[in-house]
């Protein structure tokens, strides 16, 4: 396409087909929680970009090798194509742990608040520093 | 004779904790040392297994190995295994009469041990992953376990820097999986081999060594380390357990990259540069420092530093030097971190030039803390001294030398002051004594450390099956250079260090959360752009 002509609406529809794949928008995810963890000085946003970095993996790990012809895999389905299991199985076990560190970290961030009465990273720094 | 199924290694600890959990009963602590004794003794026999066979993979299912799940002990995972085990069993007896070691503390020790087996013995990426994630959630736990308010602060950093860090392992692995369809290290290894574009592997590989140098701790990446290593609330056994054998699984899984990804890139070049930068900041911070665990655990980072210097220098010697050093590191280091342990419970202070007279209060403990800081700057007949003579003998030259020279006389300035600490005049009466338990852990640890020196060659040859040969004569002759060192060293300290007020700056920069996930972000980035750069 020559500059300065406009995309016709099925040429747009077949562009953002080919470009809002799981893999990519994962991949946006995962750097939107890296944004969250590095610019955000609130421990629960820091405790909620690692979950949303977890959410970009699960998502990148079950659409990076899948179709949308595929069948599930389940029952009798021979001479089709079935969606590849294994990133499935494994993404169940990426979500227990990452629930059982949400609330790990919760946990831990409650107790850290009842002493140090801050949500601040910084703030919680500098009294850290001033109890040794 | 029967020998122990792999799987053991990882399940014994983890089942027989959970069941004393539930099942608490007096004779605990008896089962647990038993169960410590029966591994150390099944990873010696290990050893002698794989003089015969270069490695052991053992099928957890019927299914052969691209489908199939294995685990596999081969030349350098028994080195580790054997270290941790060892390790566990001296920190099983030191605890033996602590008020901590309780059934929720047993169950979380042996889960810890089984988890951090199960990482030297996993053959595919993903399993390593679960097993790191949960091995840190415990850890994390057992860093707050007295739960002291400092505490909390360094175990959030902790465990959620590290969660950070296991989001881009995950990644990583994610994007292998896409190219490659399975996990398995063997079965990688062989695909790496036969692939021809490798340009795209430029992704999976950077995320990985963001991962993967995390927990090593290298250079950009080390400020969660010293917190989480010299926190007040963890017992000393925990802290010997994280610097000793915990770090190193960094290392490991650094090594098991490096050997994978070696026919798509040569990663030596950057990472020696790593390494020495790593080192010299390990060494700096912790000259600056004046808590005495903080001061340890700042060496670990050097120490670090040291390993991947040996691994990268590009010979065979260095790297079976650097293998060596993690198994040398891991006993002296852990027992340097018991002794100041004891420390801090009987001066009940952390400042180390506040200490005074050791070697007036306990004697047993001044042996073993100065066996280890001969040790640690690589005496000669010390195991430290023998792993350091592998890593630089192969790299010669007058800029080779000066480098060593240079990394071993910052770790003998950062230990003048437990010199000063043992050879003072006591200033206050103690109460706490060592107990025989202790005092035999103590002084066991420093006789290996004496034997893992002095007998350096039969050592290497039948642990790390490398013919290394550095005999009792040559260390005799490296005497002279390392007491020149010392002295040079001493005159250093005097001049420039000693109460200067830059240590003083230096002490104060710590970086917050958010540094710390920053300096991930770039360390990925350039990582990223340096293989773009390197890989054809």
């Amino acid at each position: 396409m020559k500059l300065g002509e406009y995309m016709t609406l099925q040429e747009l529809h077949t562009l953002s087909v080919e470009v809002i794949t799981g893999e990519n928008v994962a991949l946006v995810l995962f750097f939107i929680g890296v944004y969250g963890l590095t610019a955000r000085r609130n421990i629960i946003k820091s405790i909620i970009g690692l979950g949303i970095m977890q959410a970009a993996i699960i998502l990148f790990f079950v659409t990076v090798n899948a179709s949308v012809d595929d069948v599930p895999p389940i029952g009798v389905a021979i001479g089709v194509q079935v969606a590849d299991p294994v990133p499935q199985a494994l993404m169940i076990t990426a979500v227990v742990i990452g629930v059982s560190v949400t609330a790990v970290s919760l946990t831990m961030f409650i107790s850290l608040f009842h002493k140090y009465g801050s949500t601040n990273w910084n703030k919680v720094k500098r009294k850290r520093r001033e109890l040794r | 004779m029967m020998t122990m199924p792999l799987l053991g290694f990882i399940l014994i600890p983890i089942v027989s904790g959970l069941m004393m959990y539930i099942r608490p009963h007096n004779w605990v602590k008896k089962v647990t040392v038993l169960i410590q004794v029966l591994l150390l003794f099944c990873s010696i026999d290990c050893l002698q297994k794989l003089h015969t066979v270069p490695e052991v993979i053992e099928h957890l299912s019927v299914y052969p190995l691209p489908v199939g799940m294995t685990l596999r002990l081969d030349r350098l995972s028994q080195v580790t295994l054997l270290l941790n085990n060892g390790l566990f069993l001296f920190m099983t007896i030191f605890a033996y009469r602590e008020k901590y070691m309780n059934k929720l503390f047993i169950f979380l020790f042996l889960s810890l041990q089984g988890m951090i087996n199960g990482i030297f013995l996993a053959n595919d990426f993903f399993n390593v992953y679960i097993l790191i994630e949960v091995a840190t959630i415990t850890v994390s736990i057992l860093i707050m376990f007295k739960k002291d308010s400092r505490s909390m602060y360094d175990g959030m950093i902790y465990l959620l820097v590290n969660m950070t860090a296991m989001a881009f392992f995950l990644l990583g692995v994610g994007y292998l999986y896409k190219y490659f369809g399975v996990l398995d290290f063997t079965t990688i290894g062989q695909y790496l081999g036969q692939v021809t574009n490798a340009k795209p592997l430029m992704m999976p590989l950077a995320l990985l060594l963001t991962g993967v140098s995390l927990k090593a701790a290298l250079m950009p990446l080390f400020s969660w380390l010293p917190k989480a290593h010299s926190t007040a609330s963890a017992p000393s056994v925990i802290s010997s357990i994280l610097s000793g054998i915990f770090v190193k699984t960094g290392v490991y899984l650094f090594i098991r990259l490096q050997t994978m990804f070696h026919p798509i890139v040569d990663l030596n070049g950057e990472f020696i540069w790593m390494g020495v930068i790593t080192a010299v900041a390990g060494f700096t911070f912790a000259i600056a420092q004046k808590d005495i665990k903080l001061i340890l655990a700042y060496h670990t980072i050097s120490q670090i530093g040291l390993i991947m210097i040996g691994l990268n220098i590009g010979s065979i010697e260095g790297f079976y030097g650097a293998i060596y050093h993690i198994l040398t590191h891991g006993v002296f280091k852990a027992l340097l971190f018991l002794v100041a342990g004891l420390c801090v419970e009987m001066y009940q202070i952390r400042d180390i030039t506040q200490m005074k007279g050791l070697w007036h209060h306990s004697k047993a403990m001044s042996i073993a803390l100065i066996v280890a800081i001969l040790s640690i700057t690589g005496a000669p007949f010390f195991s430290g001294g023998y792993s350091k003579y592998l890593i630089s003998h192969s790299y010669t030259g007058f800029g080779g030398d000066m480098l060593f020279q240079f990394l071993s006389m910052g770790t003998m300035i950062s230990f003048m002051k437990f010199f000063k600490m043992i050879f003072t005049k006591p200033n206050c009466i103690i109460d706490r004594k060592v107990a025989w338990n202790e005092q035999a852990v103590l002084l066991t640890m420093a006789l290996v450390c004496m034997v893992f020196g002095t007998f350096g060659d039969q050592v290497v040859a039948e642990v790390v099956h490398y013919e290394g040969y550095f005999p009792i004569y040559k260390q005799v002759g490296k005497l002279l250079t390392y007491g020149a060192t010392y002295i040079v060293a001493y005159g250093l300290y005097k001049v420039a260090i000693e109460n200067r007020r830059w240590t003083k700056y230096i002490m104060r920069i710590e970086l917050g959360y958010n540094s710390i996930s920053l300096s991930i972000v770039s360390f990925f980035f350039l990582t990223a752009v340096y293989l773009n750069w390197v890989i054809m």
